[in-house]
């Protein structure tokens, strides 16, 4: 031991101090590393193209005592559940579940159709089942007061309101949509960008099947809210959409997030008001089945009876169309309604 | 106390201090310089061999003691071998367990009290039943300042308070010494910091008394503030500034850096995906919430500085500047856990006096000309002069005070043993009246100055954006009651609440404000009057906070609002609102074109239209459902200006909070049933409006997690 009295400090000590603070420092350091460059959804499975004697839209109708049903017979009109889902995938869902409002308010997605979803993935070999809705309400009760918590009750799902920017993972959307409408007008005078930053989900980044499971709403701002503006519900970075104009964006996203399978809850449809309601509540008591989804939104306006909302009025329809994600007119597709 | 050395040089006149200053004066003999160095230097650099005491003060054996020695004798240095062969001095062995005792009471609650802290969220509901604040509550002095400052008392804070009060009156500062996690905090970091004092310290770390009455002064000055509401004692408070100091300054860092380490285990470098996610590990639920506050470094200088002043006296705060002690050892005065000294066994070798933790022991030295003594308003009972006197000759015993027992006739008089004589708190006539005067004067003052009025302040601070959380007393006594002890803060779910700097004046340093674009106020969390210990924030329902507590008025700012000034389509603010209360119309715009392909002053070939004008949907609020919860404005996607803010306008306090009972400090077990009951029909007016609630949130007493909203997707599958 050195001598207690001995002034300053000597050249052992020193050093270990400074390496000391170094370890300390450069431990803290690493705390602000989140991880470089994007992620990108290249896990998920493509969506299987068109086969013959396979419906590209299944509508199923029933009562509603038989939801489930409809839901399990729209999945196997398009091809049987094991057509997307394959053992040992992991699947991400996202029912439309983040309101504090009961089911008959049609605000959500069904419970029953939800658990008869669940469970069919779940037979189908899924190692890993997530619902995913990044809820504007408080998600708790949010997903209590919607029924999913129930509808998963016993099943190996999980649900998940991803509210904290640590469960995203940063991906780079390009810009698809022409600044200039064909008559050299801006179509949008703020659309500008190039690349937007976004953040999904790292339970989609890491998933192999994406699933989307939308209701048929009325949506004031977006004009419908089914399939493609649901993934909305699966970004962090909303308030920039909001800002750049929700069309193009919701475009955009559909063309970058590309869901495996599209089951489509028009049992209630939530005809003013929307999203959120509380609004004038029908009920088709219909379930669809497909992969593609402007023509799912597309076919599903004529739900929407109230307003009288046709594919020509939603923007997001039209832009999609044109960058190919879709057909907007359904007249040339294989619908099959049961 | 003629011979207590004299510590600190009283400055009279330029003493010659050798720096070479200008003054002229002629050095003092040589001999008189090396005390004075002796004095004011922290730690003696003198040669070991002659710090040394005699040897039998080691060996602490009466007959070899030589007193002059161990008196003057500097106690900074030692070998180790010398610090071994004291350490295995036997002292009081019976005194040491009693010590080691103290010491795991400390750390235990210690440790409680950081659990209890780590447990005070808002999804946090399974404390065993304890309260979480209950270290809050047992600071009776908080209970006391409400009572006179507020005339407001929490109920539920009177059964620790008086469970503090009369274990002070049995047995002195018990609290300071075992329980309070503040002097522990202090003791912790004083074994950390200064170690090597630890044992043996210099007589200035022991023995300077001129402080004490700082803490009585400051009592006196803030109870005298507190009878015009002016509340400058929650600064020195010792609960509440631990509470303040863990909530701004330990758990954040300590969340960040956390978080932080668990992202770095989490990364995987390969497409920026989780490694331990991908293998199927979730840690999220390892995760601490990530809270910021403002205006954490004030409150850390002041955790710190009082750390610091350890360095200077043992336990400086404790003994020196806290209120609470002050309030503590006025009642410690009449307590029956005594010390009994047998003067005639002392072999005055004063290391009770020098290494007593709060400094108790008067007249020790062998020429003492008045008697030895110990002041039990000082001492915090912490066992240690009993276990270091080498005599064995320090007794502490709870016994029935003499006086007492004389009076029953249970003794002879003059015969029941007697503690050693008090020291008297210094504390005259006239530093009572003139304390309690200023203090008075100080709360006129403060309540006289034209910015205290009530809400003037604010209407010319902040742009009246200044909210209180919901359930705040009206503002008066709101900052006369608030202790700032940030557990409101603490609890918030959403990191809305930040303590305020100077929005509400001086008074209101470190007061609760909500701020939405930090974080909104969730509809159905009731968590700040929930865990509020003076009351301050009432306790509520979500019920009330949709009916009652109007905390502001959310107010659009046409300019730049996308739907108001782009006409974009932006509904955010309705589909946010829990409380229905941002209502979309329509209306005609002819600044903006009816076809976005063409230039606004087109005009046909006729001539007569031009492309001017399209309707356009824009929010109102409706003022009668707004609470000013902030929602809107936390999500607002006009950024970093909000376009629709929430202003203090119609900011409704009157609210009769439910009854509390007095056992509701220890344990809250229904506490949450017995603030909903009945509300649902109380808020309903027709049958028609409570089925819809009980629908939509269940029946009252759940916070909507009872069965009311429970919905059986799948009656027939097998579960």
């Amino acid at each position: 031991m050195a001598d207690e009295n001995k002034q300053g400090k000597s050249r052992r000590q020193f050093l270990e101090a400074a390496g000391g603070t170094a370890v300390l420092g450069g431990l803290y350091g690493l705390t602000f590393f989140q991880g470089e460059g994007f992620a990108s959804p290249k896990n998920i499975r493509p969506a299987p193209g068109s086969q013959p004697g396979i419906p590209d839209i299944a509508v199923v109708e029933g009562n509603p005592t038989t939801y489930g049903d409809i839901t399990e017979q729209a999945v196997n009109a398009v091809g049987g559940i094991s057509r997307f889902v394959k053992k040992g995938d992991k699947v991400v869902i996202t029912p439309n579940m983040g309101w504090m409002r009961t089911p008959d308010q049609a605000a959500t997605t069904h419970p029953a159709v939800i658990r008869r979803l669940v469970q069919m993935v779940q037979q189908a070999g899924a190692s890993r089942i997530t619902l995913i809705d990044y809820a504007l309400d408080d998600w708790k009760l949010a997903y209590q007061i919607c029924g999913a918590r129930d509808a998963v009750k016993g099943t190996m799902a999980s649900l998940l309101s991803p509210d904290h920017p640590t469960m995203y993972r940063k991906v780079a959307i390009q810009s698809k949509v022409p600044n200039k409408t064909t008559d050299g007008a801006d179509y949008d005078p703020r659309h500008h960008y190039d690349r937007i930053e976004q953040m999904l989900p790292r339970d989609i980044i890491e998933a192999d099947c994406f699933i989307v499971n939308p209701v048929v709403k009325d949506h004031e701002a977006a004009v419908i809210t089914i399939a493609m503006k649901k993934l909305m519900g699966c970004i962090w970075n909303r308030k920039d959409y909001h800002r750049y104009g929700l069309h193009p964006c919701i475009a955009e996203l559909n063309m970058y997030l590309r869901p495996t399978l599209i089951v489509t809850d028009a049992t209630r449809a939530l005809q003013t008001r929307g999203p959120k309601g509380p609004g004038i509540v029908t009920t088709p008591n219909k379930v669809l089945a497909g992969t593609d989804p402007v023509a799912m939104d597309s076919y599903c306006c004529q739900f929407l009876t109230v307003n009288g909302v046709t594919p020509d009025q939603v923007p997001h329809l039209i832009i999609a169309d044109s960058l190919g994600r879709g057909k907007v007119d359904t007249s040339g597709l294989n619908i099959e309604e049961i | 106390m003629t011979d207590i050395p004299q510590e600190f040089p009283v400055r009279r006149s330029c003493g010659g201090c050798g720096s070479g200053c200008s003054c002229g004066s002629k050095p003092k003999p040589a001999e008189q310089r090396v005390k004075l160095a002796e004095i004011t230097s922290f730690r003696k650099k003198k040669p070991v061999a002659e710090a040394l005491p005699a040897e039998g003060v080691l060996l602490a054996t009466t007959g070899t003691i030589s007193p002059s020695d161990i008196g003057d004798g500097p106690y900074a240095r030692f070998t180790s071998e010398q610090k071994r062969k004291m350490r295995e001095q036997p002292g009081n062995r019976s005194a040491h367990n009693i010590v080691r005792v103290r010491r795991a009471v400390q750390v235990a609650t210690f440790v409680l009290f950081c659990v209890l802290f780590f447990l005070t969220t808002a999804t946090q509901e399974n404390s065993y039943g304890i309260n979480k604040n209950l270290f809050m509550l047992m600071d009776f002095l908080n209970t006391l300042k409400n009572g006179i400052a507020s005339h407001k008392i929490a109920v539920y804070a009177i059964g620790p308070g008086l469970f503090i009060l009369l274990l002070t009156m049995w047995g002195g500062r018990i609290f300071c010494g075992w329980i309070c996690p503040l002097g522990t905090a202090i003791d912790i970091s004083d074994r950390f910091l200064y170690r090597k004092g630890k044992l043996f310290y210099t007589k200035k770390r022991s023995d300077t008394k001129r402080f004490r009455n700082w803490k009585y002064i400051y009592l006196l000055l803030g109870l005298g503030a507190l009878t015009f509401g002016v509340d400058i004692l929650t600064f020195g408070d010792p609960i509440s500034l631990i509470t303040r100091t863990f909530t701004f300054c330990i758990f954040p860092p300590l969340s960040y850096v956390w978080n932080g380490l668990l992202n770095v285990a989490d990364s995987h470098y390969v497409h920026g995906g989780s490694l331990l996610y991908s293998l199927g590990y979730n840690i999220d639920n390892l995760r601490l919430p990530t809270d910021h506050y403002y205006n954490g470094l004030g409150v850390l200088l002041i955790f710190v500085g009082l750390i610091g002043l350890s360095g200077f006296q043992e336990r400086f705060w404790c003994r020196n500047l806290c209120p609470y002690g002050g309030l503590l050892a006025l009642i410690s005065r009449i307590s029956w856990l005594r010390h009994y000294i047998k003067m005639d066994g002392c072999i005055h070798c004063k290391k009770c006096e020098f290494q007593s933790r709060m400094g108790c022991y008067d007249n020790l030295d062998k020429n003492a000309k008045q008697e030895a003594m110990h002041s039990i308003s000082e001492c915090i009972q912490c066992f240690r002069c009993e276990t270091v006197c080498p005599t064995d000759v320090i007794q502490i015993q709870a016994r029935v005070p003499a006086s007492i027992k004389e009076a029953l006739r249970m003794a002879p008089h003059g015969t029941a043993p007697r503690p050693e004589p008090q020291t008297e708190i210094d504390l005259g006539k006239r530093r009572v009246v003139s304390a309690l005067g200023a203090g008075v004067l100080w709360g006129t003052v403060t309540q006289s100055s034209p910015s205290a009025y009530q809400g003037t302040i604010r209407r010319y601070n902040k742009n009246n954006k200044a909210m209180r959380p919901p359930g705040a007393l009206p503002e008066s006594q709101f900052l006369a009651a608030c202790t700032r002890c940030a557990e409101c803060m603490k609890v918030c779910p959403t990191n809305a609440l930040q303590p305020a700097t100077f929005e509400f004046g001086l008074q209101g340093l470190w007061t609760p404000i909500l701020v939405p674009a930090i974080g909104p106020c969730a509809e159905k969390c009731t968590s700040c009057g929930d865990v509020c210990p003076t009351g301050d924030i009432r306790p509520f329902t979500w019920q009330d906070k949709r009916y009652k507590l109007k905390m502001g008025l959310a107010s659009v700012d046409q300019s730049i609002c996308v739907a108001w000034n782009g006409g974009r389509d932006c509904i955010v603010c309705a589909e946010v609102c829990p409380y229905s209360a941002v209502v979309f119309r329509d209306t005609f715009d002819d600044t903006l074109p009816k076809d976005p392909t063409l230039p606004i002053d087109h005009v046909d070939a006729t001539g007569k239209e031009d492309n001017r004008g399209r309707k356009k949907r824009v929010p109102t609020v409706d003022e009668r459902l707004c609470t000013g919860c902030g929602l809107c404005e936390y999500h607002c996607p006009v950024m970093p200006t909000h376009a629709i803010v929430v202003y203090t306008y119609q900011e409704d306090r009157n609210f009769k909070e439910p009854a509390e009972k007095w056992d509701d400090g220890f344990w809250r077990g229904n506490w949450d049933a017995r603030k909903d009951v009945g509300k649902d029909a109380q808020y309903a007016s027709t049958k028609e409006e409570l089925a819809k609630h009980i629908a939509l949130d269940g029946p009252s007493g759940g916070n909507g997690s009872s069965s009311g909203a429970a919905y059986n997707p799948d009656p027939t599958a097998s579960q």
